[in-house]
């Protein structure tokens, strides 16, 4: 090395670690980064329910405090506190359930509109990488933060309404008897699990919508859905493509509590859950299956999308 | 010396448009290339190619490897500028930090560190709060901190003022090129980049016209501000290019004898600017 090479030389040495690259963890953390929603949305609702139970906490301690439930008869703090649980889930689902709509009608479009494709492009991560780790976040990461923030969330109700009734000086017991707090989680975990892999062809979809389009994603997602309702309507009068679309709207849930669903009736429970009914039906596995396609024409899109 | 790029009659269309019609180009391991063409002249369309970032016609070779079949391989030993405004907005500085450091095998964190300490970036910023020449600094940081064997550099000072335009070659020259490593870089600001660069490639209508090292191109060239009287003499020797200049002609040679060159007027070494001006315009390059 000559002297003018050495005065060229980098003025900071620094020993170098050799990282061992871990692209696909650090493609999600950089996924949360952006999406901040994805953990924002459903623990703000949580955090709104849960402010609301502790304003409000005279009125569900007094719901299933004695005098209550000796007017309605028995076994109604157990209908009345699980049917609080289970709303409570429903809210956090359905706002991650959207969260991941919107996440996936942005995720392969915004890289490409605010021009950082070319940054990330630029550096040694896949496509492979790239789509597959924004694909897991509907499908995987926001189930997965559904689920923590419903059972912390339901701890923190248990513990409230325990603190109601304390200060309404009436027994626990009957609280923490009647509850079925952990078969309530198991049962949110159940509808979760089934909804999104049941779901995770119309994330598929939204993500090729989203690898494609220029602008105005979600028209182009919905538009060739509506347009085809209404052509067989009006060209067919039948609405085979309306009810195919309807399966696979509510599909999951049906499939997931077959034999309560065909009824009609009534409330839902863990007990009425058919997961082998739901694991042998065509729906789930075809959706699956376009899932992979979905995701696969994702990463040979991105390949030769550049900014738009 | 080894090849760091090669290619040879790169082709590349989009529709009707042709955008490459050809492009042949050697480029030797350590050097410091400037691509230089005028608007839509294919500069662009050549990085992308060389970058694996588009499919392309005739064979390429970058680092010895394919970039559009060999792209991941690739980008682990090519650091890249595409322009200014790619860092994502909502990226905050040490969560790029954290990111390069995660994903690239050949990021050196404390020297990222190391150069941002000396700019007015705060740590914890995100890009859009940054103004347009932090982003800068920022982005040739990460670049710098990658131990990559070749940087495309690509407009990459666009819209910047002259300081940070300065700073930046500056840094990219003393801080991180060693002689080993290989830059190209496109820009408009020709009169910029003139003294960092060692080799200089015209491109023009998607094909490479010109191509000298700047030693040769300094030697080469001879711009003679021509007395009237020997104004036939001097255009009979054919200037490349003849230009008014105070109402007197200036006429641009190629290879002519400094005694002659002399003989002729007041002689002056060109820029890579007038040259590249004299070169683009009688072929209609620009008008």
């Amino acid at each position: 090395m000559t002297s003018a090479e050495t005065l060229a030389m980098p003025s900071v040495e620094t020993t170098k670690t050799v990282n061992a690259p871990r692209p696909f963890y650090w493609s999600i953390r950089r996924e949360l980064w952006e999406h901040r929603s994805i953990l924002f949305a459903p623990a703000s609702v949580a955090a709104a329910i849960i402010a609301v139970a502790i304003v409000r906490i005279n009125y569900f301690a007094g719901l299933i405090s004695k005098e209550n439930l000796r007017s309605n008869g028995s076994g109604s703090i157990q209908d009345l506190a699980i049917g609080m649980f289970l709303v409570t889930a429903g809210l956090v689902i359905i706002t991650a359930t959207l969260t991941g709509i919107f996440y996936s009608l942005d995720a392969l479009l915004g890289e490409r509109r605010d021009r950082s494709a070319l940054f990330w492009k630029s550096l040694p991560v896949s496509d492979s990488t790239t789509v597959l780790s924004k694909a897991i976040i509907p499908v995987a990461v926001l189930p997965a933060v559904a689920f923590a923030v419903t059972v912390l969330m339901h701890i923190l109700m248990l513990l409230i309404l325990s603190v109601a009734l304390l200060f309404l000086r009436q027994p626990l017991s009957s609280l923490w008897s009647q509850l079925p707090f952990f078969q309530i989680q198991v049962f949110v975990l159940y509808v979760i699990v089934t909804c999104t892999l049941w779901y995770a062809p119309i994330y598929g979809w939204l993500l090729l919508v989203s690898s494609i389009s220029r602008r105005a994603a979600l028209v182009w997602a919905v538009l060739p859905f509506v347009v085809a309702v209404g052509l067989e309507r009006f060209a067919f009068k039948s609405q085979y493509v309306a009810f195919w679309l309807l399966h696979r709207l509510v599909g999951g849930l049906q499939a997931a509590f077959y034999y309560v669903t065909q009824q009609q009736h009534g409330t839902v429970g863990l007990k009425d859950a058919t997961p082998g009914f739901y694991l042998a039906s065509a729906g789930l596995w075809t959706g699956l299956v376009a899932f992979v396609i979905f995701v696969f024409l994702c990463i040979r899109i991105r390949r030769f999308q550049g900014p738009i | 010396m080894t090849a760091c790029i090669e290619a040879q009659g790169l082709r590349k269309t989009y529709g009707s448009t042709t955008a490459l019609s050809g492009v042949d180009l050697h480029v030797e391991e350590g050097r410091i290339v400037g691509l230089i063409g005028p608007n839509g002249a294919g500069k662009s369309t050549t990085l992308d190619a060389i970058l694996g970032l588009i499919a392309y016609e005739g064979s390429l070779q970058v680092l010895g490897l394919n970039p559009w079949t060999q792209r991941e391989t690739l980008m682990q030993q090519v650091a890249f500028i595409a322009d200014v405004a790619v860092l994502p907005r909502w990226l905050r500085v040490n969560q790029a930090l954290d990111y390069m450091e995660g994903i690239h095998p050949r990021f050196d964190r404390a020297k990222a560190e190391a150069f941002l300490a000396k700019t007015s970036i705060p740590p914890k910023a995100r890009v859009k709060t940054l103004s347009k020449g932090m982003t800068a600094q920022l982005h040739l940081a990460l670049v710098m901190a990658i131990d990559a064997k070749l940087l495309v550099l690509d407009e990459p000072t666009l819209g910047l003022d002259i300081l940070y335009r300065r700073q930046f070659y500056d840094s990219l020259l003393n801080d991180y090129f060693d002689h080993r490593r290989t830059i190209l870089v496109t820009t408009h600001q020709v009169e910029e980049v003139q003294h960092i660069l060692t080799d200089v490639l015209f491109i023009q209508r998607g094909k490479i016209t010109f191509s000298s090292s700047m030693e040769a191109f300094e030697t080469r060239y001879a711009e003679v501000m021509v007395r009237p009287e020997d104004l036939s003499a001097a255009r009979a020797l054919k200037p490349v290019s003849e230009r008014q200049l105070f109402g007197r002609s200036v006429l641009l040679f190629d290879g002519l004898d400094p005694g002659k060159a002399a003989a002729l007027g007041e002689v002056r070494t060109p820029s890579l600017a007038d040259v590249f001006v004299a070169m683009m315009t009688p072929q209609g390059g620009i008008q």
